[in-house]
Parts: C-alpha cells; sequence; structure tokens
C-alpha cells in the first residue's frame, strides 16, 4: 500500500470512528439524563413530567437499593458505564491499526539541529 | 526561626517525601532522553515514543487534577449522590479523550512535523495569524490556571505539614449576622491582633455563651470548639488557631508559614523535574502519580466502605406459611448502610436535583457534555495526542484509561458519600456550614480518619499527584508557546540548537518561579478564573480542531472565527455575569435605601442610573436578574452552563465563515488524500 493509500486509508477511519463516538456520547448522554430526571428526581405533583406519567413523585420512604446504590444511580449511571466500557473495550479490540504516516520534517531546521 | 511539626506530622512527610523523591528521580532519568535526538522535538514532545500504558496514564493524569481530588470530594459530602451524574460523562471520556481526534491528529502533526498545538493549526492553514493566536490564547488561560493550580498544591502541602499555630489568645468572640459568620480575635505576646472569620455552621444556629473549649495538642492550643443551638439540636463549630506568619522582605505582607513553606517544595520539586527532564519527565511522573492515585482511591475506598456504622432497617419478606408480606429487620453495612444514612439525615441527598436544586436538569446535562467534551478540548490533552508512537498505542491505551477512570470515580463517589455517613452533619458544621458547603477539608479529614498517618501520608500524596501532573503539563504548554511557537516560529526561525535548549531551561525554570510568586497571594476570585480559562479553552479549540482535522472546506478565517467566537461567548456570559450582580445589587440598595429614606421623610437618595440603563436594556438576555450565590458566576442562559453556548458560538462561526471563503487547493490535497478505489 501507498503512503498516499495508507493516509487516505487512516482519514477514512478516523472519520468514521468519530461519528460512531460522538453517536455513542449522545446516546449515553439520553440514557444518563434523561433516565435519572425522570426517575432519580424529587418531582412536584404538579409538574409536568408526572402530570404527563413520565415520571412519579419519589419520597424518601420509596428509596429502592441496588448494589447499596440507589436505584436510579445504578440503572441511570452504573449500567451504561458498564455499557460504554464494554462498547469502548469491544470497539478498540475491533479497530484496525492505521500507518501513522513518517515524520516530516519539523518546518524550522533549527529544530532537528541543522 | 525553627519548624516545629508533630509526630503525626512527621509520618505523614515521610510517605510524602518517598513519592517526592520517586518523582526527582524520575526527573533525573528522563534527562537523558534529551541528548537522544532533536531537543525541541525531544523536550516538547518525546519524540512521538509514547507507549500505550504511558499514554495511557499521561493523558488519564493530566484530566484529573487537583481539584478532582479536593473540590469534588468536598461537593460529594455536600450534595450526596447526585454527583454520581455531574460526573457520569467520564464513561465516555476514553472514546472522547483518545479516539475521537487521536489517530488523526497524530497523522497531521506528523505531516507538518508539528511539536505544539498552536503549529497543527498553522502548518495545516499555513497561517501564521492563526498560530500566534493559539499560542497567546493558551498562555493567558494557562497562566492564570496555573496560579491556582500552585496554590492548590501549596494547600495540600500545607496539610501534610501541619505547622503548630500561633500562640495568642482569645481576645473576643462576636457574631456577624449580616454575613452569618463567626469572628473570632485573637491577641498575640506583642499586642498585635488577628481575626479569624467562619462560617456559622447553619444560617439558624444561636451560639451558646460559655461552652466554648479550648482544645491542645503537645504545641499548646489547636484550635476552639464553639456550641450552637440549631433549632432543638446543638452543634459545634471549629475554629482553629491563627496559622504562624511570616512577612515577606519587601512589601512587609504577612502570609501564613505553612503554606507557603508548602507552596515553596511544591514548586522547587514540580518546576525542577519539568524543567530538567522536559516532556519524559512530565509523562513518566503522570505514570507514577497516576498509580499513586490509583492504589490511593482504591485503598481509601476499602477503608471507608468498612468505617461506615451498620444501621438497622425494616424490610418486607414474603411469609410463606401466611401468604402475606412480613417485616423483618435487617442489618445493613458497607455503601447500603451508607446510602440509607444519607436518606435518614436528609433525602435530597438520595435523590436529584440534591440539595439546595443544586444540579437542574440543564446543569446536568451542561455537566455532561463539560466532561466529556472539554477534556479532549485542552491542548494539554491534545499534546498527549500527536505524541503514540502507532495506532495500537492508542487502542490499548484507551482501554486502559476505561478501567482508569471507572475505578478513579466510582471509587471516588462511593469514599465520600461514605464520608458523610461516617461525619453526618457534624463535620459540616464543624468545618463548613450548610449554606455554603464543607471547604476542601473533607479529603484530609478522611485519609487521617481512616488510615495510620503513614498510609493516610500516602493518600494524601493523591491529590498532590494529581495537581502535580496538570502543572507539569501546563508549564511545558507554557514554555512550547513561548519558545517554539513564538520565539523559533516567529521571531527566530534560524536559531540554534544551543540556543533553544537553553531557552527551553529558562523559560520553563522562568515561568514556573512567576507563577509561584502569583501564588504567593492569589485573588479571592481564582477559583472561577480557574473554572473560566477551562471552559473557554474547551470552546477556543475543541470545534475549531475537529473542523481543521476532518472537514476539507474549512478555511483559515472560518477557524480563527470559531476559536475566537467560542472564548469570547464564554467571556461574555462571564462578563455580563459580573454586570448583572453589581446592577442587581445597586437597585436593591437604592430601593431599600428610599423606603428607609420615605420612613424618615428625607428626600430619595440619588437614583443609580447607569445600573437602571444596563438593567432596561439587557432586561431581554435570558438568564439576566437571576439572583445568584457569587457576584463571580457567568449568566446561565436558558438554564445551561457557558460551554454550551461558547461551543454553539465556535460550530456556527466556524462553520459559517469558512462557507464563505474557499479553502487553499494545495493544503487541502496534502491533509486529504482521496482512495484511489
Amino acid at each position: 500500500m501507498s503512503d498516499k493509500e495508507a493516509a487516505a486509508r487512516l482519514l477514512r477511519n478516523a472519520r468514521r470512528e468519530m461519528l460512531l463516538i460522538l453517536g455513542v456520547t449522545a446516546l449515553a448522554l439520553v440514557w444518563t439524563v434523561g433516565y435519572c430526571f425522570l426517575h432519580g428526581y424529587q418531582h412536584a405533583p404538579d409538574s409536568w413530567v408526572v402530570q404527563s406519567g413520565l415520571a412519579s413523585t419519589r419520597s424518601a420512604e420509596d428509596l429502592q437499593q441496588i448494589a447499596g446504590l440507589p436505584d436510579w444511580v445504578f440503572v441511570g449511571i452504573v449500567l451504561p458505564w458498564l455499557m460504554c466500557t464494554a462498547f469502548s473495550i469491544g470497539v478498540c479490540l475491533g479497530l484496525k491499526d492505521d500507518d501513522l504516516g513518517k515524520e516530516a520534517a519539523s518546518t524550522q531546521g533549527a529544530a532537528h539541529g541543522h | 526561626m525553627g519548624i516545629e511539626l508533630s509526630t503525626d506530622s512527621a509520618q505523614v512527610l515521610v510517605a510524602f517525601a518517598a513519592y517526592l523523591v520517586g518523582v526527582a528521580l524520575l526527573g533525573y532519568f528522563s534527562h537523558r532522553y534529551l541528548t537522544r535526538g532533536a531537543f525541541v522535538n525531544e523536550y516538547f514532545l518525546g519524540n512521538r515514543g509514547l507507549g500505550p500504558w504511558v499514554l495511557a496514564l499521561t493523558v488519564a493524569a493530566t484530566a484529573i487534577s487537583g481539584g478532582t481530588f479536593m473540590g469534588f470530594p468536598s461537593l460529594i459530602y455536600t450534595n450526596g449522590w447526585i454527583m454520581a451524574l455531574w460526573i457520569a460523562s467520564y464513561m465516555v471520556g476514553p472514546l472522547t479523550g483518545m479516539t475521537l481526534m487521536g489517530k488523526r491528529l497524530n497523522q497531521v502533526s506528523r505531516i507538518c512535523g508539528s511539536v505544539t498545538v498552536p503549529d497543527v493549526l498553522r502548518d495545516r492553514f499555513n497561517s501564521p495569524t492563526l498560530g500566534i493566536t493559539a499560542s497567546l490564547l493558551i498562555l493567558a488561560c494557562l497562566m492564570v490556571n496555573l496560579v491556582g493550580q500552585f496554590k492548590a498544591g501549596g494547600t495540600v502541602m500545607r496539610e501534610a505539614l501541619r505547622l503548630p499555630p500561633l500562640r495568642a489568645d482569645v481576645a473576643a468572640t462576636e457574631v456577624d449576622d449580616k454575613n452569618k459568620e463567626l469572628v473570632v480575635t485573637f491577641r498575640q505576646d506583642d499586642g498585635t491582633e488577628l481575626t479569624q472569620r467562619t462560617a456559622l455552621p447553619a444560617a439558624t444556629a444561636v451560639l451558646l455563651p460559655n461552652k466554648t473549649e479550648i482544645r491542645e495538642t503537645d504545641n499548646g492550643p489547636d484550635h476552639l470548639l464553639f456550641h450552637f443551638q440549631i433549632d432543638k439540636t446543638e452543634a459545634v463549630k471549629r475554629v482553629a488557631f491563627p496559622p504562624q506568619q511570616l512577612r515577606l522582605p519587601f512589601s512587609g505582607q504577612a502570609l501564613d508559614k505553612g503554606y507557603l513553606l508548602g507552596l515553596i517544595i511544591f514548586a522547587i520539586t514540580v518546576i525542577g523535574y519539568t524543567t530538567y527532564g522536559g516532556f519524559w519527565a512530565v509523562t513518566l511522573t503522570d505514570v507514577l502519580e497516576g498509580l499513586v492515585m490509583l492504589a490511593g482511591v482504591i485503598t481509601m475506598a476499602v477503608l471507608a466502605v468498612r468505617a461506615v456504622p451498620a444501621i438497622e432497617v425494616e424490610r418486607s419478606v414474603p411469609d410463606r406459611g401466611a401468604g402475606q408480606a412480613a417485616t423483618r429487620k435487617v442489618e445493613l453495612h458497607g455503601l447500603a448502610a451508607a446510602t440509607e444514612h444519607l436518606r435518614r439525615q436528609d433525602p435530597q441527598l438520595v435523590y436529584g436535583p440534591g440539595p439546595g436544586d443544586y444540579l437542574p436538569l440543564g446543569m446536568a446535562f451542561s455537566f455532561f457534555l463539560m466532561w466529556s467534551l472539554m477534556s479532549p478540548g485542552q491542548p494539554s490533552g491534545m499534546v498527549r495526542l500527536m505524541s503514540f508512537k502507532d495506532s495500537a498505542s492508542a487502542r490499548r491505551a484507551t482501554m486502559l484509561m476505561c478501567f482508569y477512570f471507572a475505578i478513579t470515580y466510582l471509587c471516588l463517589l462511593a469514599i465520600f458519600i461514605c464520608a458523610r455517613a461516617i461525619f453526618p452533619r457534624d463535620y459540616l458544621h464543624e468545618a463548613g456550614s450548610e449554606a455554603r458547603g464543607e471547604p476542601d477539608q473533607i479529603m484530609p479529614a478522611m485519609a487521617r480518619h481512616l488510615a495510620h498517618p503513614l498510609v493516610a501520608g500516602l493518600l494524601l500524596a493523591a491529590p498532590y499527584a494529581a495537581i502535580m501532573s496538570t502543572v507539569a503539563a501546563f508549564l511545558l504548554m507554557i514554555s512550547s508557546s513561548l519558545v517554539r511557537d513564538l520565539y523559533q516560529r516567529v521571531i527566530n526561525p534560524n536559531v540554534s540548537e544551543r540556543t533553544l535548549k537553553i531557552s527551553s531551561y529558562v523559560i520553563t525554570a522562568l515561568v514556573g518561579v512567576g507563577v509561584m510568586i502569583g501564588a504567593l497571594n492569589p485573588p479571592r476570585f481564582l477559583q472561577y478564573v480557574i473554572v473560566f480559562t477551562g471552559s473557554a479553552m474547551g470552546c477556543a479549540f475543541l470545534v475549531p480542531m475537529l473542523l481543521t482535522l476532518y472537514w476539507k472546506r474549512a478555511t483559515r478565517s472560518g477557524i480563527l472565527a470559531g476559536m475566537l467566537g467560542g472564548f469570547f461567548a464564554v467571556v461574555s456570559l462571564y462578563v455580563l455575569g459580573w454586570t448583572d450582580s453589581r446592577c442587581q445589587r445597586a437597585l436593591k440598595e437604592y430601593e431599600q435605601a428610599t423606603a428607609v429614606a420615605a420612613a424618615r421623610g428625607e428626600a430619595p437618595p440619588p437614583a443609580p442610573v447607569t445600573a437602571r440603563w444596563l438593567d432596561d436594556t439587557l432586561g431581554w438576555i435570558p438568564g439576566w436578574g437571576q439572583e445568584r450565590h457569587d457576584p463571580f458566576n457567568p449568566i446561565f442562559a436558558a438554564g445551561v452552563d457557558t460551554l454550551v453556548w461558547g461551543m454553539l458560538a465556535s460550530l456556527i462561526l466556524g462553520v459559517g465563515v469558512s462557507m464563505l471563503g474557499r479553502p487553499d487547493a494545495e493544503q487541502v490535497r496534502r491533509f486529504f488524500p482521496e482512495l484511489e478505489s
């Protein structure tokens, strides 16, 4: 493979990875912030989220624990965190290595001791 | 005058000293690398030789700053479980920090032989203006930030040293109702008086006279305990005797001797190894620092979970015989017990948005973006991405970082949730206040509570390590901006290798000393400037760098507009916030003065014309006129943080202005090769 082709391949792969990562970040944001807001926040009974049935009012007595954590922390944060970690490792194992190219002579000769 | 240390401090210092010796040795060995090849490339970039372990730990250690170990624990202790949501976006941190632009940035920097971030921008668009602008932005933001980091370093070291306080008597005690503070005046033997102001434990707290106790250590009186009545309960407030003072020779200014000594030790170590060893010293010590932090949080998490007092709860269990549910008492331990303690203390500690509406939806959204996207947007992180040796190193480093971030942040959460269970409100009352939270003391307090002083010393070294790694990275960034970006590339392109070498050493050391002087007596609003500079740099560099790397249509004018747009959007919101606070205060004071004058039958005071004009003119801005706890808080337009608006401005201007022009065809061919098939 020529240097130019290797560079073009890296650009294509890096672009795809960037879009994938931005997508995963958006998904994690919606899950984490969305779930925690709906299930981990104390809402007033007349708030729109309660009125629309998306969330319930939560009192101190309602708190459930999963593995010592409040239920909303486990489902809204720890679970997606574990999934993101698994996904990151999967992505890293699945990614192909690209040739980063050769180091060009620095723009300034002095930097290389000329 | 000699320095008196308590036994406890001596043991803590032994642990600290062991750590510092390790750092110094790494600095010494790193210097050997500098003789291998091109000096600038080696000193500022490590000759692109980072492998996965060093890369992972250096990126992680640079991202984790003093705030992670000082401010964050204090926030968890004060606000409870909602802080899990506050920090949650570190779940994608390794991906965004490493893979979002790592490979491509490394490739582009190799294509043009770039050593610094301004180098990349300058060479990609062949624009000295872009390079100089980027350098100036980095210089301005990092210098201010460094002052704050030095201050944090000196503070942690002061905590480790724990010099005995000043010998003085209590001259007077009074409660300042307006500011909700306890004011204690101490008198030294020579008649000099010193005043300690401490927040009241709660707004409704009433001082109980004649119940004040003086607590002594081997070195004499150490602190006072004041008793307060809060509603029906009694709380204790701890007020330390004033620290030993030292007068500066020229200005005559009095400084806390422990802080000064801590600052000097911190500065000598960090300036020394960074100057002498360059990039390799910084990254190799990052590895040591990263491991110290990891060991520190894991040890502390285990000890903290074990130290939580057990608690009994009633649980309903199905009764198989009767077919109905019955209640049974169950004893909870560890994290489950801590969560139950928090629920009983205050339900807001186990639910959002947290005490005092701490994290409303808009801010939860903002913080998710802040930690996931601001870290990759920092130039200090970008330099690390330019320095790995191959893409396999980046892949493996990402995997390591996943474990590193998950362990560090989840352990920190567990430790300080347990801290709140171990020291309920008492500690908040004793050291801070309900209204203002707890100052950055909970981390050292937990370290000393949980472990033997020798182990506590190592635990205390974790925040010290975090601060050190951030400082070293920033110091090198500033030095590279001055030596490489401004001197070599603008002023004297034909500078000799020898001159470059000497100027790199001298500039790094001088910047360090200059910042240390700035940290001797930093301004009160420094912490806000630090938060501001982090957001401003992220907004100035993230979107422009992504466009630079991935969008062939980007032009130099577009990138310049994006950079300045992101930066000034954040600056504007801070300036508007400060203006708004001043206006609202002036208008409120005018209203009160008018009411008083009317009651007395006097003429009304002169109206605040400027404040009224500003309020009328700028009142349309979303967030204007909202009550803010601190005058330095920015305007949170539409309830979201400044970084959201900064990134939007950067994106709109970067894309919009690029669309108005045409990119340089030759540069596009050079940096965006097409696949032949």
